[in-house]
């Protein structure tokens, strides 16, 4: 497959999912957030890597487990695992399988998640992002019309790219469903007499 | 769990794809719709050389490119307006917030991209209950509230909006060659640039100066008009061919201005009045027949959709009594 397609298909069939893949982390990891991050990147910087030879059938179900296995590697060099922590893994990657979840947000929603994002941004830099890119002015002339310099409006753009992607990834409703289910699974569990977490 | 890898930052990754990500859009490279790394490496060799670097700094650049071609998509989201696809001059762009679903926020803005002939007039209308904010290229907005319908024509002169019914808000972007005109029911308003609300009434027009001043123009006969200037703090009232200034400070102005966050504030105001408000943004209709309360004072918050926390209320605290129809249409309250 040439960089390109690759390229595309990731944007189209990997990234989508990266936010459910955090939470999902989040949850697993039980720790400070940087950790789950971090395997949520390195989890797709693998799934592109073994992409570049096969594109995997079921992108998020490769995505979950190769995060998933991750966090086990780790787990097992730092020698911390328990008995709940493995159980509870199986179990997961069941709930992952069910197409039942829905899968992408409705139109309505991704414009609502949009805008919410866009007017989270602070006043000039949420600006700078409209006229750059959705009234889709050239970056000297957004600077004109705001009055600021181009290097002005290229930092806005770096700063507030950032923070979209921030916002976009804490505010994404279907990874919520998804944290229901798992914990329905997990209080099914907990009747057969596992430990309890904290 | 302590810090379990060694793994590359996530947000270091970030930081460096998005500064990338800038400097490209600063060589404007970025105005695509579908982003081509490869082309991108070819135009910039700093780039070719960073991205070539590990497959981590691939994936984090089309992470970030990911959500910038989110964004560019949020103008292609259909809007509710026919409009016509004809080569544009002016590029109008819309957004709309249902205030059903609002909760406690500010007006969302999000777009649709919606591609206008020049020169000839663009409605833009709201159902009850609905507000909307028109965005202008030439940078002015207008905020419609509920149960409105403007037509907007921007010609290399004057920029016009007739308001043939309801209340929309105004904040104008300064342009002293070509003057912003708003024309409904008999007046004129005129701004050169600046922040101002006018709300079509029954019985007239009513203006409220948020900043900066208009001038109002209430055109009695062709060639003679009434005039007066109104500045900020101010709300205008225009009834009868007459124009009464009434200086109102900041709070008042803000208050009769809530709507704007989805909020209707009601201070010292008769329960007929409150009721007539409420029914700017409800389709049940409320009616207070009863003679002996319609002048009760109530104050207090509402968000403009929450009738129901109105009627509690007036039940509650009141002890007044509300009856609904059979078919939901209309709600009577008595004492």
């Amino acid at each position: 497959m040439d960089e390109r397609t690759l390229d595309r298909w990731f944007l189209r069939e990997v990234l989508p999912h990266q936010e459910a893949l955090l939470r999902y982390l989040r949850w697993i990891c039980r720790s400070d957030s940087a950790d789950a991050m971090d395997i949520m990147q390195e989890a797709l910087v693998r799934v592109y890597s073994s992409a570049r030879k096969k594109t995997p059938d079921d992108p998020k179900k490769f995505l979950f487990a190769t995060g998933r296995n991750i966090f086990l590697d780790l787990v097992r060099r730092a020698k911390v695992v328990t008995i709940d922590t493995a159980t509870d893994l199986v179990e997961v990657s069941t709930v992952h399988d069910e197409r039942s979840l829905e899968t992408y947000v409705s139109t309505q929603q991704e414009w609502r998640i949009l805008s919410n994002a866009m007017v989270s941004l602070p006043g000039l830099c949420q600006e700078v992002i409209k006229l750059r890119r959705i009234y889709g002015f050239s970056q000297r002339e957004t600077a004109e019309k705001l009055g600021i310099s181009e290097a002005a409006v290229e930092s806005h753009i770096r700063r507030g790219v950032r923070r979209l992607a921030e916002k976009l990834r804490s505010d994404n409703p279907i990874a919520e469903g998804h944290l229901v289910r798992i914990d329905d699974k997990r209080s099914e569990k907990k009747a057969k007499s596992v430990k309890p977490h904290e | 769990m302590n810090k379990l890898s060694n793994l590359p930052s996530f947000y270091r990754l970030e930081r460096e794809a998005s500064r990338w990500l800038a400097a490209l859009d600063a060589k404007g490279l970025l105005d695509c719709d579908e982003a081509d790394l490869a082309a991108l490496a070819e135009e910039s060799p700093d780039f070719a050389k960073w991205l070539s670097q590990s497959d981590s700094h691939r994936v984090a650049f089309l992470q970030i490119m990911s959500t910038w071609e989110r964004i560019e998509r949020l103008d292609e989201y259909p809007s509710m307006d026919k409009a016509e696809q004809i080569k544009p001059r002016f590029v109008l762009i819309e957004a709309r917030q249902w205030i059903a679903m609002a909760a406690s926020l500010v007006i969302l803005v999000g777009s649709a991209l919606v591609l206008l002939p020049s020169g000839s007039p663009n409605n833009f209308e709201t159902e009850i209950g609905e507000r909307r904010v028109v965005a202008l290229a030439e940078g002015s907005n207008i905020e419609l509230n509920s149960n409105t319908k403007i037509s907007v024509t921007l010609i290399e002169t004057e920029r016009i909006v007739t308001l043939s019914r309801g209340e929309a808000f105004f904040d104008i972007s300064h342009d002293k060659s070509r003057p912003f005109r708003v024309i409904t029911g008999g007046q004129v308003i005129t701004v050169l640039g600046t922040k101002f609300s006018v709300h079509k009434r029954k019985t007239g027009v009513e203006v409220i100066v948020f900043a900066g001043k208009v001038q109002v123009d209430n055109l009695i006969e062709e060639n003679n008009s009434e005039s007066a200037i109104v500045l900020a703090d101010s709300i205008a009232i225009s009834e009868n061919n007459k124009i009464i200034v009434l200086k109102q400070g900041p709070e008042a102005v803000s208050r009769e201005l809530s709507w704007r966050t989805g909020m209707i504030v009601f201070d010292g105001t008769t329960l007929a009045d409150a009721a007539e408000e409420f029914n700017r943004y409800s389709r049940p209709q409320i009616f207070c027949k009863d003679p002996s309360i319609a002048n009760l004072r109530v104050s207090g918050q509402f968000h403009s959709d929450n009738y129901t926390a109105f009627l509690r209320l007036l039940s509650d605290e009141y002890g007044l009594k509300i009856s609904r129809s059979d078919n939901g249409k209309t709600i009577e309250i008595s004492g």
